[in-house]
This record gives C-alpha cells, structure tokens and sequence, in this order.
C-alpha cells in the first residue's frame, strides 16, 4: 500500500497552489501529522511530485483511516475542492484536514522562499511535525473509528480508481520498489500503488485513469503488459486493500507447520527460513525416501509410475542415512558442516542432521497453532537425535532431552496445556518477577494468575499472565502426569530442573524413572498402579506381534506398551516397546506344552524353572503359546514380575506323571547314550536313547530290556531292577508317538517323513509331508525307532543330540538313588556311577567322546561330582586293567586316580578305605578296586550301607546290580580281589572300545570305591594322603582270597604284609587272631575293617581337613562315633577328641 | 520412626479353639495376623507387645467362628517425610541404590545421590565419590533423608535422599 510519505508532502507542498491560504496560520493538524507519522514508515513509492494537497490530502485521510491507501489527486482540483468542502462543513475531520493544509502550507512557504529554510523555522517545521503523537490520545478523529465513520470513508466515484495489473508471480515486490525508485526519480500519475501477498501475480495501482498506471509501469519487464488491466470495481476496492487477518500468522522461523500435501502430508516440519517475496519457506522435515527406489528409478531413467497413478507406497519417514544410501549407490555428496559433522546432499536435495532441509510454497504449509502433538514431537526430535548419535557420539540422554527441550519451543506457545490450578507451586519465567517462586492462588478466565509469592515479607499476591509460569516441584511430590506421553502415570518426583521444566519421576506403575515435562504434570495424591487397557488390549494379554513373536503386554502408556517377547531367554528376556500398530491381535485359545518330564501344563499350573538365574523359583503359568510359557511370579524382579520361559525348562509341581527319575532320565538319554548304556546296565536304569524314545518319559517304569542290552549282565541288572527302567527304549509309549514328525528310514517308504497320527504297539499310521496320503509304516521302520544293535548304541551317530551343560544338572544318578533298587544296592554300589553319571555334572565332552579323553581325567574340584573322565576307562580296558588307572573307569575314578602309578596314591583317598588304591604298585593287582564285588559288600560294609551318602555330592549311588550281579563277580571270593580287571578284560569291552561303556567295564570299577564309604567318593581326591603300611601294624583287615579276617603283623611299608589270619564275627567285631601262619600279601589287595564304636583303632592317613590331623596319623585312638563320614576319637596317649577325621583313615586297629 | 501404637483389630477364630487356652490362641491369631504387616495407618506393625483387652467373643451366624476385638499395644515403625534414617545398601545398580532400614525399602535414586558420586560397575556395582575416598556398596550403612513415601494397601516404600548435609555413609560393613 502506498501512500505519500513526509518528505514527499513537503515536496508537495511547494507544488500546491494556494487554496487553502486562509489556514495557513492555523496550527498543523495533529491528525494529518498523525498520519504522516503513523503511515510514513509503511513502504512506498509514490509519486512525490503530486502537487495539489489542499482538498485532497484530506480525503487521503478519511481514505487512509479505512483502507491504508492514500491518495493524492492532482486533477479536478475545483471540483474536489468543493467537496470537500462540503466535507468541511459537514465532518468533525474538518479540522484535521484543514490542519494537514496548514502545515503544507508552511512547507511550501519555506520553500517557497528564494533559498533554504533557516534553521528557526526547520525547527519549528520539525516540532510541529512531531509534536503531533503527544496529541494523539485526544484526536477525536480516533475515537470515531465507528461503524458511522467508517462508512464515510468508503471511496466514492470521484475517488481516484483501482486498477488490478498481472505481473510475473513472486516479482510483486520488486515491482514495488521499482516503481517507487521510478517516483523518486521523475513524478508519476498514479496515486499509490501496493500488492498483497497472498494474491501471488498481482499487483494494484490506485490512479485517476488508466493511462496512468500504463505510463508508470511503462518499461517494467514483471508486469504483463499484453493483459488488461483490470478496474477493481467500487465496492471491492476496500477488500482488495484489507489485508486479511488469515494471512496474519506469519511464519516465524523455528515455528511448527505441517505440510499440505505431496509425499510429505500431514507431517511435521520446523520452519528454518521464510521467503515471502518467493512464497517459500525451507523447512526441516524428516525425509521420506525410498532409496530402493531412487536408485530403481535411476537406472530406468525415471520414468513414471505406470498407469498414471501415484506412488506405490508412501516410504517411512526416516532420519537420512548416507549408509543407506550408498547400500544402494545413490551419489550422495558430503559436505563438512558448521558443527563438524556432515552434511549430504542427494538429488538435488540437503539433509542435514538427518533432516531433510527442503523449501515448500507457503501456500502448502499451514503453521501449526501451539505446540503439536507430543507423538509428533518426539518422532521429530527422534531423528535428529538419531544422527547426533551417529555421528558425534554424545551422551544419548543428555542430547534428548536438550532436543526435546529445544524443540518445545518456549513456553509462551503452549496457550493448549492443561491451566494452572489454585495450590500450584510455580515459577516467574518472564518479566521483573523472573525467578519468583509462589504459590497460585486464583486463576483468572484473562490468563492472569494470582501468585502468592513464597517470601517472608510478600503477603500480597501478585497477578502474572499464565504465559510466565511454569510450574514446578519438589523432590518427593507425589504427582500425576495430565498430558504428554506419559499421561495417566503417577509417580514420585525424584529431581526438578526448573530451567528446562523437566522433572523425573519415579513411577508408581514402573519403578522406572520417567522424564516429564512439568506443566504435564500436577500434583496428586491418587496412586495409579498403571493403565490397564490399550486400544482394544489389555495389561496382561498375549499379543502376536508376528509370525514367531508374541508376548505379554507388561506394561502399557499412553501411546504404547512393553510387551515381554518369546525370543528373550528367561534369563535374558526380550522386552519390545510397540504401537497399537505393532499388536496384531490377541491370542486367547488355551494352549498347553509339555514341562521338561513331559507332563502337560496348562494356563493356571504352577511351574518350579528348572534353569538360569530364577532356578527354583516357582512361578504361575498365565499363558502357553507353542512351546513358550509366560509366568507370573512375584519372585520375578524385573519386568513387572513376568517371565517367558520354554517349557522345558520347567517343572510342573505336583504332577502326578513322571518322577523325576524318568524326567532326567530322558534328559540323560538325550545327553549321552553311552553312559546310559552303562548305567542301564548296571543299575538297571535304563536310558533311552534320545531318539528311540522321542520325548522319552513316557511316564512309566519297566521299560523293556533291549536286545542289546540282553548280555547276562544286562539281563541281570533289569532283572533286579526289576521295578523300573527308565528305558522306554524302543517302545515309547504309543501315544507320544502321536503328533510326532519323524523319518521313516527302512521299507518302501524309506526317506520320507510324515507325522505320526496313531501308532500302535507294531505299527504307526503317518501323514506323509511329501505325498499327500496316511500310511501305515512298521515301527521298526522309523528313525531311531529300531532296535540298535547293542553295540551300535554308543556309536557316537546315536549320540546325536550332545548333551548339553544344561542338561547337566539332573544327574542320572541322583534318580538312581531314588529307585527301590538302593536298598539291595551293596556298599560298592555308591561308587557304582558309571562315569557317565558322575557327579552333578555332566561333561558333555567325556561322556561324548570317551575315547579321547582318558588321560585327561583329573578331579574338577569345581563341579561338585563332576568328574571328568567319567568314562574313560573303558576304552583303555587292556593297558589300564591293570593299573589303578582303570578305576580311572569308575566314577571314583573321578577322581584324580590316575592312570599313572603316581596318581594312583591319591585315589586311594578316592576308593573305599580298602582297597585299592592303597598303593600305587598295587594296582596292578587291585584296580578291581572292583573290590566291592557284592560278596564284598556282603560282609563288610554291610554295616554302612548307604547312609552317608551327601545328597549335595551325590557320589554317583547308582545301584550297579549289573555288577553285583554278574557272575564273575559273584565269584570273587575276596574284596579285594580284581574283579575290574577282570572285567576290563571281558572281551566286549576291550575288544571295542567304541563301545566304551561296556556294562562291566563300568560296573565293576565303581564297585571297587564304593566298596565301603559311598561318601568317598566325593571326599576322595581331596588331599587323601596315601596309606603308609607302615602303620597297618596290629589292623585288623579282610584278606583278599577268601575274605577270610586277618590282622596285620609285619608290614614292610612297601605293599608287602604278613597277615596273621584271624576270626571274627561277620561285622568285624569280636576279633581273634587264630593260631595260624602268616600270610603274606599285597597290601593293598587287603580290606580294611570298618571300626565300630568302641573300637580302638589307629589313625592310618589324614585327609587334612582337621587342623591337626596329620600330626595324628599312626596315633591310636577309641571310637566313640561315626557320623558316617567323619569318626570322633578319643585319643589314646593324649586326651583330647578330634572330630574331623574321616572315615577313611580311622582304619581299625582290634588290639 | 519407631512408636507405640495401640491398635483394635477383630480376630476370627474357629471354635476349635474355643476353650482353656483361648485368649492364647486369640493372642497367637492377632500376633500372626499383624507383626509383619504393613498398614497405612500405622506404618509396619513391627511386635505385639501387649494386649490390653480382648472383648467377648460373638458367635457368626453360620460359621460357627467367633470374632473378637482385641485391643493391643504394637510397636510401629512408619517412614516419615523429611525423616532421617539409616539403613543397609542392598541393591546398587544405575538408576540408584535400594536400602533397607528394618522392614521398609528405601530407594535412592542417583538424582538424589550428590552429584560428586558416580556410578562404577568395575568390581562391583557402587557410587563412588570423586575423590574415591568414599563408595556407596552393597552392605554399606547409609544415612538418608525420606523424600516421599508412598505407603500401599500392604506394602510401603519410600525415597530417599543423600543429597543433604550429614547424610551419607556412615559405615562400612564386610
């Protein structure tokens, strides 16, 4: 909008001719300074040279007051003049214009004045001119700005025309200035001229005649001179001129908008930049690309969607990544920013931050009123926060929430967040309270607030604009949170940062530790343990989320919840953050699984977990999905007590199926088929191989024996163990069969696979995977359904499923222990565990590979029983039979028993008192160890059956009827005789070692440590001195041929002894030596005698676990009691007890 | 704060109890009852260590159980605001410390550890000074201002402090 100026008034004034003389002297009309002054900073460009001012300028008044438009007439000065007089006469404006006259009057008086005005009269020109504001406030002029007086100032005919010229789109203002430039320079016609900016293209001329406008746009190349220019008729005249109050809003840079339209619809941008000459804004917008797409398009020479129609698919909006983009070899130019990172410019396009920087035609951005959305807010922010992290590595959470902050804009925007409350603690953010901290005490519908301020000496409240508070808290404020992401959560506030108004709080629901903005939150006393539904779920539900994923909705906030997955591992659960859009649906059939001993468990069983960090732990299932289970338990710290656990890995409680002996002993099969054989045959605890039984546990005892186990000694061990074998072997129950996928590997369905629909005792019907038909395949037929052939068992093929360290925890012979068989176990017995099953571990890696592993066998002080070499004996049968080494076979031989000489000693410790491993030489004739042939056992430990067993350790217990039963041992009449070398001589063993856990091998060691102390095995290997014969003076031992009593009368301490035989009864008690010649023998081929109480006895090694007990070794002593493990004695020569002796050493002495 | 309280309460008890030993079994039944439990009124009613009367006993219709009132004395221990505690560090992790002072838990968050503590997972978990001199650990003895409580239908936690002249460490414990 033009107008003329101050200075061109002056100018004016020397062109006006004297019409309005007689006002000269009048005092300048405030109003027509007032206008100058007002207005004159609005552009213009006017003609300066207008001359006549009189009239006309006071029309330019009225015509000002309304339109902003001014304008100066030149022609028609008589006619005007006479209006406008009437106009004096008539209107209260009168005097303003009459004072406008004035004062151009005096203007043109200076100038007309042959030379420069004096200073006097600059001066006073100035001050007349100026003084005019101080008069303002009374200028009746202003205060009629009614509807009446606006009507009269509506253009009528006589006023100079508008007239509507087209121009080229985004030149308006140029074209602007130019013509005001062209004014400056020569006068033109026309009286204003102005554009608008939401009318791209246009532009309006105010002047008498159209010729007017012609000739001062004449030469100016942005208007379109071929098109007419258009009269803007009377009535529309002031509508062109108002501006509109919807263009009002300008954008501001930093401000929010969203954009109209295109590919980046309804998304959220923030203004970097405004050209409103051009009509763009640049925005930072986070890019949608589809660099697939792009680097698609490039190669077709971008050609258009076909069939017209718009693209496929809109891409996400995503940060921009240069890696994706060259994953797809776009050229992407880098350049170095201001702030040390990159920025990268693709296609003609900036990204910078991970935004893209890019320019939208105002027309296509609407600004966003307030603030937008927080959902909005944050995915903005998410990007740039993304690439912060990227490229600068910063601290994530401090960065955040410094963008967070940033891009909340100051708190003015916020007019929509929820208002102050009466009892809010605040703070001043603005103005000369800034920092004042009070109290509200009314709220005000103006958007003032009362504050009490929270000072001694203010009692008066103080009224503050809502704009310049912001609410704060205090450490320990019980608050809710009224908006924002975490709406609906209440918490505890633990810190405020009043500058940024974040305020952390510890939610009640969560535990977790919140940031909220502070004028989200308010103070609340409820406590809201969480939100319980979201969309159409609910806390608690099982959500698919896709294909494999589901989990339970753990907890739930405003916008999205955390969902505990089925990927994680209990011990490691997967907890993911997703959308509405992420829940695909609920799942709410009941389902069940099997537990880990294959009973069925269902939603509302409880479950004890069996593995990882929760081991123990009994939980509540809430749901079952495939083989998954989501427990509940308050026992579950984290994740609001929720836990996703595989079936396996738990227990039910209280199922009536399977003891624990089938469960892990289906375990076992699985882990290792070779022990089990041994195991099998030994106790009669029969494993199923993995395969042949499938899941196994079928939940029954008395398996069948296999053929392959059918040696005597096998059929021996079942015979005895009589009431169950874990050995479902080949004939797992028909109906777990059921449902299974399994391969049909003989007959003329051999190579496919099908699952099983029914199976009987024979035969099973099978849906075949490959051909779409039933049929019905002999049981034999499937894989791992055949009978193995005995040997073929410990062919590691069979071994297939390894065992593995979880499986490891469930020893085979702990159920062992449990069986019927125990009570007819023999002391040996304990010793029994075939290496497979020692001690509460498995290793996988012995059990697997026997073979290899022998002369690694060293005691693991680590594991409780886990003795390593578990098995290794039996395939060294021939070198080692003779050595101690063998015993290396037994469990015992866990322990440390070498297969050297040297190791030997210690396994002494490692076997039963007697025996064995007394000396290293020795063994040559005594790996019997086996020693504790049932004969054995018979008689001597007969006293110490089981009991000392330590569950802790479980000494492998397992019964070894295998061995207690087989002939060759049977026969041995001695203990101390060597039935282990004997067996490991039985050709099935030695010949093939493959075999490895040949039943005898494996039995008849065991035998020789268990002998007498089943605890001895896990004592055994610790520190056991070796036995000095030495001592064994006047002790009482079981002779070796004919288990026939005897007391030692002259040992050599090398392993030779004299032994005078001796009567006693069958307990060992009531000894007499007979009158009979000495025998000699290897002392370590002899037995010692268990010692009842009141015995004396003679301390013959030391295990050192009491302080003082190696200084006793070779003192003699009373036994007064035996816990089974360790004796207390009373010293003979010196008073005193000593309690920490173990039994091994407390070797009996009958004086 | 520890105090003593006296409390009534209703016991219901099943008429196989009806007899010599009565009062004992009602005593028992409210000692049962109520040592342990966490109320909002009262805090943790820590011991019973008196009854004061136990009213007569009336019959439920149907049931056959008597109920009794029972006027008790207790000792009560309820975390006040602003209130000065100390209490064994049990739990050390990131976000904070866990302490327990008697039955109540206490967590400290690491906005309210002094800001010269930062949060080492070295050896073990622990908020250590700047200067070293001083760790926050499982086992330590901590002074700590109640900041808030926030007390349940059973169960009462509450935040805590240490950012606060003579609070801290107080002792070290193996």
């Amino acid at each position: 909008m033009s107008r003329e100026d101050a200075d061109d008034l002056e100018e004016d004034v020397s062109l006006e001719d004297g019409d309005d003389e007689q006002n000269a002297d009048r005092a300048p009309n405030k109003r027509r300074n007032r206008f100058v002054d007002d207005e004159g900073e609005e552009d213009e460009d006017e003609d300066e040279d207008t001359r006549p001012k009189n009239k006309r300028s006071r029309r330019s008044a009225f015509i000002d007051d309304i339109a902003d438009v001014d304008d100066e007439e030149d022609e028609e000065d008589e006619d005007e003049d006479e209006v406008d007089d009437l106009i004096q006469d008539e209107t209260e404006e009168l005097p303003d214009a009459q004072d406008a006259r004035q004062l151009y009057r005096a203007g043109r008086e200076a100038r007309q004045r042959p030379n420069e005005p004096t200073a006097e009269e600059l001066e006073r020109y100035v001050q007349e001119r100026w003084r005019q504001p101080t008069r303002d406030p009374n200028d009746p002029g202003d205060s009629h700005a009614g509807l009446v007086g606006q009507q009269g100032l509506l253009p009528r005919p006589t006023d100079p025309r508008l007239w509507l010229l087209e121009c080229r789109p985004g030149m308006e203002r140029q074209l602007m200035v130019a013509l005001l430039n062209r004014a400056i320079k020569e006068p033109l016609h026309i009286k204003s001229a102005f554009c608008q900016d939401h009318l791209q293209g246009y532009v309006y001329v105010e002047a008498e005649k159209e010729n007017y406008v012609r000739e001062a746009v004449g030469g100016l190349r942005a208007v379109f001179h071929s098109k007419q220019f258009k009269l803007v008729p009377l009535k529309e005249m002031v509508d062109a001129i108002t501006v509109s109050a919807k263009a009002k809003p300008l954008l501001a840079i930093d401000a929010w908008v969203h954009i109209r339209s295109g590919p980046y619809k309804d998304d959220l941008a923030r203004v970097v930049d405004v050209d409103f000459s051009g009509g763009k804004a640049t925005v930072r917008i986070v890019p949608r690309l589809d660099y697939g797409g792009m680097a698609l398009r490039k190669e077709e020479g971008r050609r258009a969607p076909p069939f017209g129609g718009s693209r496929s698919s809109r891409p996400i909006a995503k940060a921009f990544s240069y890696r994706e983009a060259k994953e797809h070899r776009l050229p992407v130019e880098q350049r170095r920013n201001n702030f040390g990172g990159y920025d990268y410019i693709l296609n003609g396009q900036h990204y910078s931050n991970g935004y893209l920087l890019r320019s939208f035609a105002l027309k296509t951005i609407t600004a966003v009123d307030g603030l937008p959305d927080m959902d909005e807010l944050q995915r903005f922010n998410a990007v740039g926060q993304a690439a912060r992290e990227n490229g600068a590595a910063q601290d994530g959470a401090e960065s955040q929430l410094a963008a967070l902050v940033e891009g909340l804009g100051d708190a003015s925007e916020e007019a929509a967040l929820p208002p102050l409350a009466v009892g809010d603690v605040v703070k001043v953010t603005q103005g000369d309270l800034n920092n004042l901290i009070g109290k509200v005490q009314a709220v005000h519908d103006s958007g003032e607030v009362d504050v009490l301020p929270d000072m001694a000496d203010l009692n008066q409240s103080v009224p503050i604009p809502a704009a310049h508070l912001a609410k704060i808290f205090q450490e320990g404020d019980q608050v809710k949170a009224v908006a924002g992401v975490h709406q609906g959560q209440t918490g505890l506030v633990l810190a405020m940062d009043s500058d940024t108004g974040i305020a952390v709080v510890l939610s009640d629901a969560t535990r977790e530790e919140l940031k909220v903005l502070s004028r989200h939150l308010t103070r609340s006393t409820e406590t809201t343990s969480t939100l319980d539904t979201f969309g159409e779920y609910g806390l608690h539900d099982l959500v698919i989320l896709d294909q494999q994923t589901m989990g339970v909705i753990i907890t739930i906030h405003a916008s999205s919840c955390r969902v505990l997955t089925n990927q994680g591992t209990p011990d490691l659960p997967e907890v993911r953050t997703c959308s509405q859009a992420d829940l695909k649906r609920k799942h709410t059939r009941r389902l069940e699984t099997q537990d880990r001993r294959g009973a069925t468990v269902g939603v509302g069983d409880m479950v004890t977990l069996e593995e990882g960090h929760n081991k123990g732990v009994a939980a509540t299932v809430k749901h079952v999905m495939k083989a998954s289970l989501f427990l509940h338990s308050k026992d579950f710290k984290a994740n609001s007590g929720w836990l996703c656990a595989r079936g396996r890995s738990c227990t039910l409680r209280g199922s009536k199926a399977a003891g624990p002996v089938l469960g892990s002993m289906s375990r076992m099969g699985l882990a290792s088929p070779a022990p089990h054989r041994a195991m099998a045959q030994g106790g009669g605890a029969v494993m199923a191989s993995p395969h042949a039984n499938g899941t196994a546990s079928n939940g029954h005892y008395g398996g069948q024996a296999t053929p392959g186990r059918n040696t005597p000694y096998d059929g021996r061990g079942g015979g005895q163990a009589g009431t169950f074998t874990g050995r479902n072997n080949a004939r797992p129950d028909q109906h777990k069969l059921a449902g299974r996928t399994i391969d049909v590997v003989k007959g003329p369905h051999r190579g496919y696979r099908g699952r099983i629909v029914s199976a009987t005792e024979s035969h099973v019907r099978m849906e075949l995977e490959a051909a779409y038909k039933t049929v019905t395949v002999k049981i034999e037929d499937l894989r791992n359904m055949q009978q193995p052939p005995g040997a073929g068992r410990g062919a590691p093929e069979r071994m297939g499923p390894p065992a593995t360290p979880a499986y490891g925890s469930r020893t085979p012979m702990h159920p062992g222990s449990a069986t019927p068989m125990h009570p007819s176990m023999t002391p040996m017995h304990p010793s029994m565990g075939t290496p497979g099953r020692d001690g509460g571990h498995w290793n996988p890696r012995a059990l697997q590979t026997p073979r290899n592993e022998p002369p690694r066998s060293h005691y693991d002080p680590m594991g409780e029983g886990a003795y390593q070499q578990a098995y290794t004996p039996a395939e060294t049968p021939l070198d080692r039979a003779g050595t101690p080494g063998y015993n290396a076979g037994t469990p015992g031989g866990g322990y440390a028993q070498g297969l050297t000489p040297a190791q030997a000693d210690t396994p002494g410790g490692g076997y039963g008192s007697y025996g064995d491993g007394r000396t290293p030489y020795d063994d040559s004739g005594t790996p019997g160890v086996g020693v504790g042939t049932p004969a054995l056992s018979a008689d001597t430990p007969a006293e110490i059956p089981q009991q000392p067993y330590s569950p802790t350790r479980n000494s492998s217990y397992a019964p070894t009827p295998g061995m207690a039963g087989t002939p060759g041992y049977g026969g041995v009449p001695t203990p101390g005789f060597t039935p282990a070398m004997g067996m490991g001589l039985t050709p099935g063993m030695a010949p093939t070692p493959g075999m490895a856990p040949t039943p005898y091998g494996a039995a008849p060691t065991p035998g020789g440590d268990g002998s007498f102390h089943p605890s001895m095995p896990s004592n055994g290997g610790i520190n056991s001195q070796p036995f000095n014969y030495a001592l064994w003076e006047g002790v009482a031992v079981i002779q070796p041929d004919d288990n026939s009593f005897g007391i030692v009368r002259q040992p050599n301490g090398i392993g030779q002894c004299s032994v005078q035989p001796a009567s006693a009864d069958a307990d060992g008690s009531n000894l007499q030596p007979l009158n009979q010649p000495h025998l000699s023998h290897l002392a370590s081929r002899l037995t010692l005698v268990r010692p009842r109480k009141g015995n004396a006895v003679r301390i013959l090694r030391s295990d050192g676990s009491a302080a003082n007990s190696d200084a006793l070794v070779g003192r003699r002593a009373i036994l007064i009691g035996d816990d089974g493990e360790d004796a207390i004695l009373q010293m003979l020569t010196a008073e005193g007890e000593n309690d920490g002796i173990d039994w091994q050493h407390p070797a009996d002495t009958h004086l | 704060m520890f105090y003593f309280q006296d409390i009534i309460k209703e016991v219901e008890l099943h008429p196989k109890y009806f007899g010599r030993k009565l009062t004992r079994h009602i005593e028992e039944q409210i000692q049962k009852e109520v040592e342990g439990s966490c109320s909002g009124k009262y805090g943790y009613i820590v011991v019973v260590y008196a009854f004061n009367s136990i009213s007569q006993g009336r019959i439920r219709e149907g049931g056959g159980c008597a109920t009794f009132t029972v006027n008790f004395k207790a000792c009560c221990m309820r975390p006040f605001k602003n209130e000065v505690l100390q209490a064994t560090v049990d739990v050390v992790n990131k976000v904070g410390f866990f302490c327990t002072a008697g039955p109540l838990k206490i967590f400290v968050s690491n906005y309210l550890i002094p800001e010269e503590f930062e949060f080492q997972m070295a050896e073990e978990a622990a908020f250590v000074s700047s200067d070293d001199e001083v760790r926050i650990k499982i086992g330590c003895q901590v002074r700590v201002r109640v900041v808030g409580v926030r007390i349940e239908a059973n169960d009462c936690t509450c935040v805590a402090s240490m950012k606060d002249d003579y609070l801290g460490v107080v002792a070290i414990m193996d």
